[in-house]
């Protein structure tokens, strides 16, 4: 049995090594890869929207109100000081050509009535084709909104006497403080939480497409006969063509990890144990599922059709780049039909938060049941149509 | 049908009658639906693996790896039958000998030509010195010399003990086998020695010369009694149900052609072959004798 996946193995990483092209590609694409996801997904938070603030007041309080909103990094607002009602038509109008995202009237007088114990609204239009700024705009506007009522009530508070300091006001009139505490991640890197993911995905692509065509091409030159009239099991045949994948893919993991650690500056403190219990079962269970497909194709193109259509979902319901508690629910027991999901989980757990073996183990036990699915599938459906075309 | 040891069992019939549809079930790839088989002392059905052990296959078109070298692909073909180390150099130096292939060794195996990547095949078929060896068509595409040299290590195989079962489409080769069979539609319909089979059409065969042979294949086909007429230059090859008396045939023969204004110029007794036998078969126009 060993020997004759030694000998397997060996031919295996045989063809690997006489593919230059593709090995070179198989071990540059993934860091090319991580650094590209590494920029790109970069934080879930909208920063500097373009906003432009129409002025219409032109006193102290319309002031305070635009440098509130000039202080906070989800704006890069433009104002229009004495503006008219051609302003507020010339703002339509850039927000329908999108050169902003949202446009806020400071209405005329507002200063004035305030200052007399008034109330007075300002108008946001916000441009709500754009579903992920759109409620950036809404929360930052309203935040900012709720801010400058408060500096305003403890002012006046001051004004008329009740308290001593603008300070002691603000206490008065917003009674609760909030404070936070930020665990595991205190800085809210958004890397520290996409390259697990995007390990796991590369992973995946790397593992699924190199297994989903090794059987394939076999059938595909005929040599698969020629394997099926030698005493070689199908297990022997699966395991041995998986080896050098294996190893490779455990060298490309080392390789992204280093260097979302070098560039990102990604942790890579969790419990070696849980690391490696999940490194290793997440590729077992890839590289099972890619030769399931191989053993269902009849060619290479056929693979790699099925094999991009299995890695295309799982990219997008794993949760590698978005928790998956941002998808509806009825997607979301789709998930779990990915060993990708799992291994984004308990991978995220053991990096961020130093999880140990026990604590991922249920990850670890869906993984594993991946692969003694895909394996056993694999053999069986070998057994039956050994060189079926 | 029964192959002897040691012999060369030439196995024919047209494309689709199922010939490589046989061996791969003889050879253990294939599962039978019906029927049973005793290859090298096993039951095809239920001693698939013993079968792999004790036969040789070699497909069709050419399996083996590209990118490997000659030793490569036969150091894995080695391997996978458990022979390693000092037998696995020995038995490279043995077979590598026999089918030329020393001074290749290290030539990548889809850079090899037709002849030598079937001495390659057949070289891996042999690796664990199987009882009997499975061919399907081991020389098509391959040229007359380079064909002569594969079946002279054929025949050494055969000294040796080892029994082969050749399907091929020349029937020169098939003439060199020592017993052949012929499959239609997946039904095995003769077998025999090459001489007495072609036997069996001598007397049923007629030569005749003619200077528009195609006019008078035409009119010679349509007269009753006759199985098939075939064009070889200016001859034709008369095929006739049952045996004829020349003379007799020959006045109704000439009297057709010359109706369709082809006169016969000679009649002559003909020599029979494997190819009127096999044209015979395929036009399914012959009773099995």
């Amino acid at each position: 049995m060993t020997r004759n996946i030694y000998h397997l193995a060996l031919k295996e990483f045989l063809h690997l090594v006489r593919d230059r092209r593709t090995l070179a590609f198989l071990l540059l694409m993934p860091s090319v890869l991580t650094v590209i996801f590494g920029y790109a997904i970069g934080s879930p938070r909208v920063t500097g929207i373009h906003t432009r603030i129409v002025d219409l007041d032109g006193g102290r309080i319309a002031e305070e109100y635009e440098e509130a909103m000039s202080g906070s990094i989800t704006f890069k607002p433009q104002v229009v000081s004495n503006a008219t009602e051609q302003d507020i038509a010339d703002a339509e109008e850039a927000l329908r050509r999108d050169d902003i995202s949202a446009f806020v009237i400071i209405p005329k007088g507002l200063s004035d009535t305030v200052e007399e114990g008034g109330s007075g609204t300002v108008r946001a239009v916000v441009d709500a084709s754009d579903t992920f700024t759109a409620p950036s705009v809404l929360r930052e506007l309203g935040s900012t909104t709720v801010q400058q009522n408060a500096f305003l009530a403890a002012e006046r508070a001051r004004r008329e006497g009740r308290v001593d300091s603008v300070e002691e006001g603000l206490k008065k009139v917003s009674p609760i403080e909030l404070a936070t505490e930020m665990r595991f991640n205190p800085e809210l890197k958004s890397q520290n939480f996409v390259m697990p993911g995007v390990i796991g995905l590369i992973l995946q692509l790397l593992t699924v497409i190199v297994m989903a065509t090794s059987i394939a091409r076999e059938r595909e030159r005929g040599t698969m006969e020629q394997l099926a009239v030698t005493p070689l099991s199908p297990a022997e045949i699966f395991i041995g063509k998986l080896l050098p994948y294996f190893f490779l893919a455990l060298l490309d993991t080392i390789n992204v990890m280093l260097l979302a650690w070098l560039l990102f500056g990604v942790s890579l403190q969790g419990h070696f144990a849980a690391v490696a219990a999940l490194v290793v079962a997440f590729i077992l269970g890839s590289l099972g599922i890619g030769q399931l497909i191989s053993v269902v194709s009849r060619n290479q193109s056929q693979a790699v059709q099925l094999a991009v259509f299995y890695i295309l979902p799982a990219f997008v319901l794993s949760g590698a780049f978005t928790p998956i508690e941002t998808q509806p629910e009825a997607v979301r027991p789709i998930a779990y039909a990915f060993p990708l999901t799992y291994f984004c989980h308990g991978f995220r757990a053991a990096l961020l938060r130093q999880a140990t073996l026990y604590d991922v183990r249920w990850d670890l036990a869906a993984m594993l049941l991946f692969v003694l699915l895909t394996f056993g599938l694999s053999v069986v459906l070998l057994r039956v149509r050994p060189d079926a075309r | 049908m029964r192959v002897t040891r040691g012999e060369i069992f030439g196995f024919l019939g047209p494309n689709g009658a199922g010939k490589t549809t046989t061996i791969k079930m003889l050879c253990g790839l294939l599962q039978p639906t019906s029927g049973s088989a005793i290859v090298a002392g096993c039951d095809i059905r239920t001693e698939r693996d013993r079968i792999k052990r004790a036969t040789g296959y070699m497909a069709q078109s050419f399996s083996l790896y590209p990118d490997l070298t000659v030793e490569e692909n036969f150091r894995f073909f080695a391997g996978v039958y458990g022979i390693t180390g000092a037998r696995a150099d020995a038995r490279l130096q043995e077979l590598f000998g026999d089918v030329e292939l020393l001074d290749l060794k290290d030539v990548q195996a889809g850079a090899l030509s037709g002849g030598m990547k079937q001495r390659l095949a057949l070289a891996c078929a042999l690796v664990h010195d199987p009882k009997l060896v499975f061919l399907d068509e081991p020389t098509a595409g391959v040229d007359p010399s380079q064909r002569q040299r594969l079946w002279d290590f054929l025949y050494d195989l055969g000294e040796r003990g080892t029994s082969l079962f050749v399907t091929t489409h020349y029937l020169d080769e098939a003439e060199r086998c020592h017993e052949v069979g012929f499959m239609l539609n997946g039904t095995l319909i003769a077998q025999g020695s090459p001489r007495v089979l072609r036997e069996q059409l001598r007397e049923r065969l007629v030569g005749v010369e003619v200077r528009r042979p195609v006019e008078a294949m035409r009119a010679l086909r349509a007269l009753p009694g006759i199985a098939d007429v075939t064009i070889h230059g200016y001859e034709l090859r008369v095929l006739f149900d049952a045996c004829v008396d020349l003379d007799v045939c020959g006045t109704r023969l000439t009297e057709a052609a010359s109706a369709a204004g082809a006169p016969i110029e000679r009649l002559y007794p003909l020599d029979p072959t494997l190819e009127d036998l096999f044209i015979g078969y395929a036009r399914e126009n012959v009773t099995p004798g």
